[in-house]
């Protein structure tokens, strides 16, 4: 005999952890305001360069990437741990390559020499003035 | 009386067959496919972010490293910028473009979880199309940049843009690809499971987060 046991009594944390799962009206409302965001981004090209601009595109696109990740790719209903992994890789990412640019940006006209300029080159051995002496077998021979 | 000798089996809620069954229960509780897919995106990740890092390194620096000509004579490379030929309002209607498509993606994954067959196949296709008229777009913005003097190997900067926007739209093509065989599979005699779908949706919506870094990184600050 065959024991059943039915699906919905069999409990994963993946399930434990979906909860609310947003309806057709909540992808709208998020597409609508991703859809504003985006404009608004792209009326800040007319805007005045600066760094005011610029910091407030960045903060746009993280908000739009966030909101992406997080509802159309469904990390805020998904199981805790593909968020970790996701976010967690992302911002030791972010770090990792933000302190090479850094480097660049930083060391780039500091006077050090190992970056500024190529490596000095050992200097070679003055190559000899007197030729070698040589050997004229007069001496140390017996017999 | 339960013969417990026996291996018990998990019948799904819906009373569907064995073969309709979400993917078995995990030890991570998530299912292997998805966490493949999301390995796949961390991985990819790494790669476009040093894309991303190679451009800005160097966008203002066109000329410091030397090109060599058809003849091999070393020159520096020219000093003109691939953002004096960007075109703001197209490829704001590109980005526009990329980001109806994550929503249309959005609808297919819902759809395929209720069993709606017509409407993943509406949305699977419309995504497609989407996905499609973005890389045409793309085409038309390189063959542009091309004959403004932009090429490959015009300097360092010209380079650097071309290898990050064109993994990005070699990315877009293969995800239009994968959606064209989906959608080609819900024409055979079963629909495919709804996680298929889910998991070429997330590849789909990293492609559009992506953009969302280069539109702004690249193209919009200056």
């Amino acid at each position: 005999m065959t024991t059943t046991i039915d699906a919905s009594e069999v409990h994963t944390e993946a399930e434990d952890d979906s909860h609310d799962h947003p309806t057709d009206a909540t992808y709208w409302k998020v597409g609508i305001f991703l859809a504003v965001l985006t404009a608004l981004e792209v009326s800040t090209y007319w805007w005045p360069e600066g760094p005011a601009t610029s910091t407030a595109l960045i903060i746009m696109m993280i908000i739009k990437f966030v909101t992406v990740a997080m509802y159309f790719m469904h990390l805020k209903f998904d199981a805790k741990v593909l968020r970790y992994a996701f976010f967690g890789g992302l911002v030791l990412a972010v770090t990792v390559y933000l302190a090479a640019l850094s480097s660049f940006l930083f060391w780039e006209g500091s006077g050090t020499d190992g970056y500024d300029n190529a490596p000095r080159a050992k200097p070679m051995p003055p190559p000899p003035t007197d030729p070698p002496p040589v050997f004229t077998g007069g001496g140390g021979h017996s017999g | 009386m339960t013969d417990l000798a026996e291996a018990p089996t998990v019948a799904p809620a819906d009373g569907h067959g064995h073969d309709e069954h979400e993917a078995h229960p995990t030890f991570t509780g998530v299912s292997n496919e998805k966490l493949g897919m999301w390995m796949f995106l961390g991985s990819e990740c790494l790669l476009f972010g040093g894309l991303i890092s190679t451009y800005l390194l160097y966008k203002n620096r066109p000329g410091a490293i030397e090109v060599r000509d058809a003849l091999g004579t070393a020159r520096t490379g020219s000093n003109v910028r691939v953002s004096e030929a960007f075109d703001i309002p197209f490829t704001s209607v590109s980005s526009f473009i990329l980001l109806a498509s994550s929503l249309t993606m959005v609808f297919a994954v819902t759809s395929a979880t209720r069993k709606e067959t017509e409407r993943v196949r509406l949305w699977l296709g419309t995504t497609a199309f989407l996905g499609a008229i973005f890389v045409g777009g793309q085409v038309y913005e390189f063959t542009e940049f091309y004959e403004k003097g932009f090429g490959f190997t015009t300097n360092v900067s010209t380079s650097a843009f071309y290898t990050l926007t064109g993994f990005h739209g070699v990315h877009v093509t293969v995800g239009v690809l994968m959606l064209l065989f989906t959608l080609g599979l819900t024409f055979r005699a079963r629909i495919p499971k709804a996680q298929s779908i889910e998991i070429v949706g997330l590849y789909w919506h990293f492609v559009d987060v992506v953009w969302i870094l280069i539109f702004t990184v690249i193209y919009l600050i200056k």
